[in-house]
């Protein structure tokens, strides 16, 4: 069989799949009922209604035994390891790593702020209860902070894979290619929103980044934008702000043989370090998934080897209007401060939630603590079954704790929730249930009577009146 | 052959009984010029270009000329565009983009699907948006699970030329359909999950359980089950799937379908507008209409057949000038309606009469050409255009907007300083009268060409199909 044909019947509609599949359906009597009916439109909808009967059940089965699926999937029969699931461990155990580090943190910027919580209102204490609670840090990290703080590249590439469903597709190779569909919208996209902007960006990139290692690591605005101008996003965030570039390193004085930025141009600076900063906290997000998508696009002479080469810039992902959650960033600090100034608001010298959440708060706290405990009922079902995962393990200290159980629980309930069968794939089942080399099983044949009672029923319904009459 | 010359006899016969049922004169016939550029946009959406022109006039083969626009790429284009506004619009909304839709349209008339095929797929599709076409026909109409309102009034306005908008809140005031034929159609979509994956990602499924359940409409007292507005009831819970068989096998589809090929090329539906079927709105030549509803059922929905059908009939090759403007003849089609160009027929023969896909690039030209649709749209962005793809802004006011910004972008052509003749063949498709040579010939001492061109493109002449 050639590729393209292979490919033409991976890609063909269901109801051909049906036609192809009726055709082969030897003998007379029944079978010969049963290929009728499937090639007959009414048959069609007949059909389907078996189908989704059938992908219906593989889905509940699926969710029935998918933590023990998981533990089965990864871990052999002495619960050791499977090879091909190594990658996997790595990345948990990476995962419990930054959130220790990030507990840390987060527990010296609660120590620090907890004492200016006043118990009153009485809302106030209940905040700082959790706060301060080992396990109110946990599930506040687990159900917020963790993907404020840019953890949850899962969730980054969820964000970002509509995105590049819309513009790609997978070629024979599995290499991700320009849809043909999008080819021209992508060009004028690229000639409208593009055209000479990337060798403009480049160009400023380049001499800010020289600029960049002259200015003077002061520890203040300086040391920003230091920071700043090493990233070609600065440069893009300064292009769009400000025609005129070339004046750049003339807002800069020479002082103990390194620049600083001259006094007349901290507000412009300023301006600039809030756009640019914002982005590259965006970029900094966005990098790991962006990148893994960059090396999938095949890298050919035409316009899916110009749009990878465009996507590799990291200014260019901030500028793919991607909905990301609104203060997230890479560092834990950032986060926090950002998720408690939505939270908190300063009176008095001190920090109370702020008074616009007032009749909301109850609510809110109400469903923190139903999330709490669905968080540790799956938890417990995760530990159960983690069990099995041998001594020596590196991994198990993972499954062990409730941050991983936790994890692995929301890991499953993302698979489960992600359990599709196509129509195709729910044909190949509907097969497999009914027919034996061809042949209907005998174990099917009321299966078949009925399939057939539908499709004259619904042949019987087609004959009702012109509308239009 | 002989089939052909059956339906070519079928649509004159038809309306030269009716022309003298009514005591109306038909048009003459067009002149080549006037056929070729008629016949040009609307089948391709761009005017001839200069060759083009002059190759016909030296052979006008009006059947051949027919033939080859049909098989060219820029008929599928052509209609995928046109078919995405109407069923579509514009502006991308609820998770879904037109451009993949448009694409799959023009798949399905690059290969000449049967209509009756595209709509059944386009009503069962499902899947991710990031995927398919269809899906985004679906998902546009469809904002969330178990809000199918919009979604059932556009199929019936779409494939049925029915508007059952009225009796969403109450009985058709006017018409047959109660606000229960309403619910019952939107019911057909009750099994139909518009799962939210993430920011711009859904998925269309169907649910076998949600399809068995109740279906009580928010804006409706009482739960109700599907009912195709024929009667017709689901026997299964594929229900989209019974729908579309319920919908492409009705007679009233072949008549909204062939209908809605009518109106193109004439300006007006046989039932106009084309999605206002019903007894206060009777057809202006009824037994063209069944004739050519007929035509469609025996061609098995072959688009491209029954619009030769229409494109090879007396009638449409009519010439559009009239000397009276008596109404009524154009309601019986005894001469060519004057059309406004479409945005799309519009920017794309500006293009071509500067020659500027040439001069720019592909990418270049498509980014102009999308500068000129977003002006020229604007307004109409979000708007249902179901029924009509004409624009209704001042063309005058337009056209002097446009050729301020086609100052900026002049193309080879005008490089090229052409003569006169040149000029009205690359703009308006046809040679100069003795007079209207004269009349440049004098301007022309004291301006410049690329005023005849820029006054030619401004033109009323221009801006019709006529």
């Amino acid at each position: 069989m050639t590729l393209l044909l292979a490919l033409a019947i991976l890609t063909q509609d269901v109801n051909s799949k049906i036609d192809e599949f009726a055709k082969t359906i030897p003998g007379d009597g029944l079978a010969a009922r049963v290929r009728e009916t499937l090639l007959s439109p009414a048959g069609k909808p007949a059909i389907k209604e078996q189908i989704g009967a059938l992908t219906g059940e593989a889905r509940a089965n699926a969710a029935k035994t998918a933590v023990p699926d998981y533990f089965k999937e990864h871990f052999d029969d002495e619960g050791r390891l499977r090879e091909g699931s190594k990658a996997h461990a790595e990345e948990l155990l990476r995962e419990l790593a930054t959130f220790e580090s990030d507990r840390k943190e987060m527990r010296a910027l609660v120590d620090a702020i907890a004492d200016k919580i006043p118990d009153e209102p009485a809302y106030n204490a209940q905040v700082k209860k959790i706060l301060k609670d080992e396990n109110g840090q946990l599930i506040l990290y687990a159900t917020q902070l963790r993907v404020l703080a840019g953890r949850d590249e899962a969730r980054i590439e969820r964000i970002i894979k509509p995105l590049m469903d819309l513009i790609f597709e997978a070629d024979a190779d599995g290499r991700l290619v320009v849809r043909e569909a999008m080819k021209e919208k992508i060009e004028q996209s690229l000639e409208e929103r593009y055209g000479d902007k990337v060798d403009r960006v480049e160009k400023l990139a380049k001499s800010l980044a020289a600029l960049a290692e002259k200015i003077k690591d002061d520890g203040g605005l300086n040391s920003r934008l230091r920071k700043a101008f090493a990233s070609s996003v600065t440069a893009a965030a300064i292009l769009e702000m400000k025609e005129d570039v070339d004046g750049v390193d003339d807002a800069f004085v020479e002082r103990d043989g390194k620049l600083v930025i001259g006094d007349e141009h901290v507000e412009t600076a300023e301006k600039i370090l809030a756009k640019a900063e914002e982005q590259i906290r965006t970029a900094g997000l966005v990098r790991g998934p962006m990148l893994r998508y960059v090396a999938r696009i095949k890298d050919d002479e035409g316009l899916t080897g110009r749009l990878r080469k465009l996507l590799s810039y990291e200014w260019v992902w901030t500028r793919l209007d991607l909905k990301l959650p609104a203060g997230a960033s890479t560092s834990f600090k950032e986060a926090f401060d950002a998720w408690f100034r939505t939270v908190f608001e300063e009176k008095d010298g001190g920090w109370t939630v702020k008074e616009a959440h007032a009749d909301k708060i109850e609510d809110g706290l109400k469903k923190f603590r139903r999330e709490a405990q669905n968080i540790k009922r799956g938890a417990d079902v995760i530990a159960r079954d983690a069990k099995r995962v041998a001594e020596g393990e590196p991994v198990r200290v993972f499954y062990g704790c409730l941050y991983g159980q936790a994890r692995t629980a929301e890991i499953i309930k993302a698979k489960v929730e992600g359990f599709s069968m196509t129509d195709a794939q729910g044909l190949d089942l509907w097969i497999a249930k009914h027919f034996d080399n061809g042949a209907i099983r005998s174990s099917s044949e009321a299966a078949m009577e009925a399939l057939i009672r539908k499709a004259d029923e619904i042949k019987k319904q087609l004959e009702k009146d012109d509308i239009g009459k | 052959m002989i089939i052909l010359l059956l339906a070519l006899a079928q649509i004159d016969p038809i309306l030269d009984e009716v022309w003298k049922e009514k005591g109306v004169a038909p048009a003459a016939r067009s002149s080549d010029a006037e056929f070729l550029r008629r016949v040009t946009l609307d089948l391709t959406g761009v005017i001839p270009t200069e060759d083009e022109v002059r190759a016909f006039l030296e052979k006008p083969d009006r059947a051949k000329k027919i033939d080859g626009l049909l098989a060219s790429p820029r008929y599928a284009i052509f209609m995928g565009e046109t078919f995405a506004t109407s069923l579509y619009g514009y502006q991308a909304a609820f998770e879904t983009m037109r451009e993949p839709l448009e694409y799959w349209l023009r798949q399905q008339f690059e290969k000449n699907a049967p209509y009756d095929a595209t709509v059944r797929a386009l009503l069962t599709a499902s899947g991710p948006n990031g995927g398919g076409g269809p899906v985004h026909f679906i998902g546009r109409f469809y904002p969330q699970t178990g809000a199918p309102e919009d979604l059932a009034a556009k199929v019936s306005r779409s494939f049925l030329g029915i508007r059952l908008n009225c009796a969403r809140c109450h009985d058709h005031p006017f018409e047959k359909w109660s606000q229960e034929d309403f619910y019952q159609l939107a019911a057909f979509f009750k099994g139909t999950d518009r799962k939210y994956i993430t920011q711009g990602a859904i998925e269309i499924v169907d649910d076998v359980e949600r399809a068995k359940a109740r279906w009580k409409p928010r804006d409706y007292e009482k739960a109700v089950k599907p009912r195709f507005l024929s009667g017709a009831e689901p026997q299964t819970a594929a229900l989209r799937e019974e729908l579309a068989l319920f919908v492409a096998a009705n007679r009233q589809f072949a008549r909204a379908f062939a209908n809605r090929l009518w109106y193109p090329f004439f300006g007006r539906g046989i039932v106009h507008p084309i999605d206002n079927f019903g007894k206060k709105n009777p057809p202006s030549v009824p037994k063209l209409l069944e004739w050519l509803t007929d035509e469609a059922i025996r061609l098995k929905f072959d688009v491209k057949a029954l619009i030769r059908t229409i494109v090879t009939s007396r009638a449409y090759q009519l010439t559009s000038v009239r000397e009276s403007a008596d109404p009524e003849r154009g309601r019986v089609f005894a001469h060519q309606a004057v059309r406004a160009l479409t945005p799309e027929q519009t920017a794309d023969s500006m293009l071509r009469a500067l020659q500027l896909e040439e001069a720019v690039g592909g990418a270049k030209a498509g980014s102009i050409r999308a500068k000129f649709l977003q002006f020229l749209v604007r307004n109409m962005l979000d708007q249902d255009l179901t029924s009509v793809f004409e624009y209704r802004e001042s063309v005058q006011d337009i056209m002097t907007k446009m050729t301020i910004e086609l100052r900026e972008v002049r193309g080879k052509f005008l490089a090229e300083k052409p003569s006169v003749e040149r000029v009205y063949l690359a703009v308006l498709s046809r040679r100069p009268s003795a007079g209207e040579r004269a009349a440049c010939d004098k301007f022309l001492k004291r301006g410049t060409m690329e005023e005849v061109f820029i006054t030619l493109l401004n033109s009323h002449e221009f801006a019709f199909n006529h």
